[in-house]
């Protein structure tokens, strides 16, 4: 009797009437949204915008380019040979074709090819999930998609922030490559990779 | 006669004379079979000789018909056996008749051995004619043809030269002549073949008359040949056939005489099996003449047999059971008792015996009845000799007197008042010496008896005086005692009075007891039931708990669909990202709100992520919450547990108080019984104080009777001391 008389003294039962009346009007608030909070956030946003606009003015002599992640290391791509960027839902692999190419996806009516570029370095693959994402080429000669693990965003590159490439960087992929960011991120050479007879190969071999 | 032999001589005799009759008519029946049996014996022989002679007939058919050697011998054979077996039998024969019939047999079988020789003979000549008509037959054709050869060859010579007619003619006529000649020769042998067949005379006639034929013709020719050389053949023609015809001749009579032997055969035949049949029957007449007598002589026998047998067996019973029913009647008398018959067979046999030994046993009985008689009548002065040592009734009338004789002494001595005798029975079954055993063994005790009681009494009243004295002295005693114990009771009464009172304040006190116990009852059960409530509580806590986690999850599931959204959004900037820079100028504006949307999506993300950090929270304190109750619910069940085991303490209590209570009730109200139990106490001792006051008269009173008792004692010993009696 006197243990649980002790546990009972213990339990302050109007503090806890007390925290539930607060935790059951925070939430009533967030609901119905306090107009002074809402105020707030919005000030915050608007200096956060005030503060990228200076960014956007030197604009001019920068290259709009999409970041990308293919195992781990980000590269860039100009956004001028992009149509756009889909998720992957599902794809068809097609046989015969060499493993680079993934398959085709149905991209609203019309029929597109992907290119796995992690099987065409021969970068480490983890596999495919949700998250990936179709980067969608689009030139004259050609339109394809390229299978990236995810897409990071636009991004306003100077030229003269592009490093030539690094000797050590060898393989394949040297051959599409244009350069190499600070922030080791890799730029590759679109107009490259669209006249690449490689790529057009699997067509022969499709015939 | 027969009373004067032995029975075993009886019945001996009686056997050897029905035995005697019974070999006779034994020989009688043998010697008429043996008889029989020669008959039969002898009627076989001649049943053999027929059986013989009928097969010698066909061999001898057998052999004219086949014409062979074997048949012939077999006839020979035959008849040889027949001789032997008649010869045997004529020895076997007795009497003259059936002798002059083997004799008769013996002839006839010798005359068909002669004719079948004879027959014999007849046909080797026959055989030999036969060769020679052949021979003859074939010269006289050979001839024929040579002639007519002869002739033709003439005949185309006159033919070649022209020869006049008449020659021609001629010559033609002497062929066809000789032609003539063949063909009745060839008749001639035709016709003897059927003779020999069928020995008919037509055929012979045939032949005489072509033989004739061919010699006319032969003269007729020899007379017209001119030539010498067929001169010569006719008359060689002649010659030829007069030899075939004196041939022919011969054949037929030697024919006659097979035939005369072939009957003689039969003749001699039949003659062996008529004869041979009339001795056969002979035989069997005699021989059912011998049955006949024989079975006549053994019926007659037999009959004589049973006549005299049933005779003699009953003359020898009758002189063997008669003496023997007059002795069993005399027996049944004497084992009846019955002494006074005499027996009066008097023979030289055994029953004869066994009537001398009958009387000499009925007179010893006699002897030994008189004995008997004497003994009943109470005399034991006899003189009593046992025939021989085996004479058992003898010895026991002898013992029989001498027992009794102790026995009556015995009994004397007893009643002169002599107890010191000791009396030993023959045996168990010895009903009188056990009696006189038995009564001097049981006087003896009675007298011991009662001397030792007239002791015990003497020395019994002295004590009883003793005793007397001491009584009168404890009688006093008894009177103080009364007094003490009265005193005494009176103290334990008090005691009583005090021990009611104090039950009484233990009995109101266990009652206070047991109301509280039934109180803490009460309490533990509604703690119990408070208990109970609480678990009830607790659970409720934990499925609300639960339930609050389950929408926490449900938050989860919300917050990821927000993040998808962020996901999407993200991209939707790129893309407008892009769209706006191949817009050119015109889109930089909108490249601006993509960067925005991009920024959003960005923290809804970081939003979200938080949210899920707190729920990850809210799940791991609903986990411990719903731990914490679990553990709180356990210790209400002990707890409960615990109640239950305080309140069953508690009743156990209260039952013994409620014992307690009871005892303490029951206390009260024995020592209120002592109390009136006392007073009846103190009443009862003033009784015992007055039964003393009587008891000291009464004492007084018994002192003169054992005074009394002590003279009649001194009295017994007096009378019992006239038994003599060994201790």
């Amino acid at each position: 009797m006197t243990d649980n008389g002790r546990i009972f003294k213990q339990i302050d039962w109007d503090r806890v009437h007390r925290r539930l009346e607060v935790s059951k009007a925070a939430i009533e608030q967030g609901v119905s949204s306090n107009p002074e909070e809402k105020i707030k956030i919005l000030k915050k946003r608007a200096l956060l915008l005030s503060r990228e606009s200076s960014s956007i003015v030197e604009k001019d002599e920068q290259i709009s380019m999409v970041e990308f992640v293919l195992a781990h290391e980000n590269y860039v791509i100009e956004s001028k040979y992009i149509s756009e960027v889909y998720p992957l839902k599902e794809f068809t692999p097609i046989p015969c074709t060499p493993d680079f190419v993934l398959g085709v996806i149905n991209l609203r009516g019309s029929i597109l090819s992907i290119l796995d570029f992690k099987k065409f370095f021969d970068l480490p693959d983890k596999g495919i999930a949700d998250l990936n994402k179709i980067i969608v080429i689009n030139s004259e000669f050609n339109k394809f998609g390229i299978l990236s693990d995810s897409i990071i965003g636009v991004r306003f590159i100077r030229t003269d922030e592009i490093n030539p490439p690094l000797p050590t960087l060898t393989g394949k992929r040297k051959a599409y490559l244009k350069g190499v960011l600070e922030d080791s991120t890799i730029v590759l050479d679109a107009a490259k990779i669209i006249s690449d007879p490689k790529i057009i190969v699997h067509e022969e071999v499709g015939n | 006669m027969l009373k004067n032999m032995k029975i075993s001589m009886k019945i001996g005799f009686g056997f050897f004379v029905i035995m005697l009759l019974a070999a006779g008519v034994a020989y009688l029946g043998s010697s008429g079979l043996i008889a029989v049996k020669d008959r039969v014996g002898k009627a076989d022989d001649v049943n053999r000789l027929v059986k013989y002679i009928l097969e010698v007939r066909r061999s001898e058919k057998n052999y004219i018909l086949r014409q062979d050697q074997q048949h012939s011998d077999d006839v020979l054979a035959k008849l040889e056996e027949m001789r032997k077996q008649v010869r045997e039998t004529k020895t076997k024969f007795t009497q003259d008749v059936n002798k002059i019939q083997m004799d008769d047999v013996a002839t006839a079988v010798d005359d068909y051995a002669n004719s079948f020789y004879e027959y014999l003979d007849i046909e080797v000549k026959q055989k030999e004619q036969e060769a020679n008509m052949v021979r003859v037959a074939r010269e006289l054709e050979k001839i024929a043809i040579a002639l007519r050869q002869n002739e033709k060859k003439e005949y185309t010579q006159l033919r070649t030269q022209n020869a006049n007619e008449a020659d021609l003619d001629d010559k033609l006529n002497k062929a066809d002549a000789a032609n003539r000649m063949i063909k009745w020769m060839l008749e001639c042998r035709q016709d003897e073949k059927n003779f020999i067949l069928r020995n008919d005379i037509v055929s012979s006639q045939q032949v005489t008359k072509n033989i004739k034929k061919i010699i006319n013709q032969a003269n007729d020719l020899k007379n017209h040949f001119t030539k010498e050389e067929n001169k010569k053949m006719a008359q060689q023609i002649i010659v030829d056939a007069e030899s075939y015809q004196k041939a022919f001749l011969t054949y037929n009579e030697l024919n006659n005489g097979l035939n005369v032997n072939l009957e003689k055969m039969v003749e001699a035949a039949r003659s062996v099996e008529n004869t041979c049949g009339d001795a056969r029957t002979d035989q069997k007449a005699k021989m059912l003449n011998e049955m006949n007598l024989s079975i006549n002589l053994m019926l007659g026998g037999t009959i004589a047999i049973i006549v005299l047998g049933v005779f003699i067996s009953f003359a020898i019973i009758r002189a063997i059971t008669v003496p023997i029913d007059r002795i069993t009647v005399i027996a049944k008398e004497i084992s009846s008792g019955d002494l006074g018959h005499e027996v009066e067979i008097v023979q030289k046999d055994e029953i004869g015996q066994l009537a001398d030994a009958f009387r000499n046993m009925k007179e010893s009985m006699q002897e030994q009845a008189v004995v008997a008689q004497k003994i009943s009548q109470g005399d034991l002065n006899i003189e009593v000799i046992p025939k021989s040592t085996k004479d058992v009734l003898g010895n026991a009338l002898v013992a029989m007197i001498k027992n009794l004789q102790e026995q009556a002494d015995v009994a004397q001595k007893i009643s002169q008042g002599n107890l010191n005798i000791e009396v030993i029975p023959k045996s168990t079954k010895d009903v009188l010496g056990n009696a006189l055993a038995a009564m001097t063994r049981n006087l003896q005790e009675q007298t011991g008896a009662l001397k030792e009681a007239v002791n015990v009494l003497s020395s019994s009243t002295s004590e009883i005086a003793t005793t007397v004295t001491q009584l009168a002295a404890s009688v006093s005693e008894t009177a103080t005692s009364a007094n003490e114990t009265t005193t005494t009771v009176e103290e334990v009464r008090q005691t009583a009075d005090l021990t009611s009172k104090k039950s009484k304040a233990v009995s109101e006190g266990a009652q206070k007891a047991q109301q509280i116990s039934i109180d803490g009852k009460k309490a533990t059960d509604e703690a119990i039931e408070g208990m109970g409530r609480i678990k009830i509580q607790m659970t409720s806590i934990a499925e609300s708990i639960v339930i609050l986690s389950e929408q926490s999850q449900a938050i989860g599931e919300i917050i990821a669909t927000v993040d998808d959204i962020a996901e999407q959004a993200n991209l939707l900037s790129v893309n407008a990202s892009i769209e706006a820079v191949k817009a050119g100028e015109m889109g930089k504006g909108f490249s601006v709100v993509a960067q925005e949307i991009k920024d959003l999506a960005k923290q809804s993300k970081q939003g979200t992520k938080r949210v899920r950090a707190i729920l990850n929270e809210i799940q791991r304190a609903t986990g411990k919450a719903v731990m914490v109750t679990e553990e709180g619910s356990k210790t209400v069940e002990a707890g409960v547990k615990q109640a239950k085991q305080s309140g069953g303490a508690i009743s156990t209590l209260t039952t013994s108080i409620t014992e307690a209570t009871q005892a303490a009730i029951q206390i009260a109200a024995s020592s209120q019984q002592q109390l009136v139990g006392m007073d009846q106490v103190g009443t009862i001792m003033m009784d015992i104080k007055e039964a003393c006051a009587q008891n000291d008269a009464g004492t007084r009173q018994l002192e003169t009777a054992v005074q009394n008792l002590s003279e009649l004692g001194q009295k017994l010993k007096q009378v019992m001391e006239w038994y003599k009696v060994t201790a």
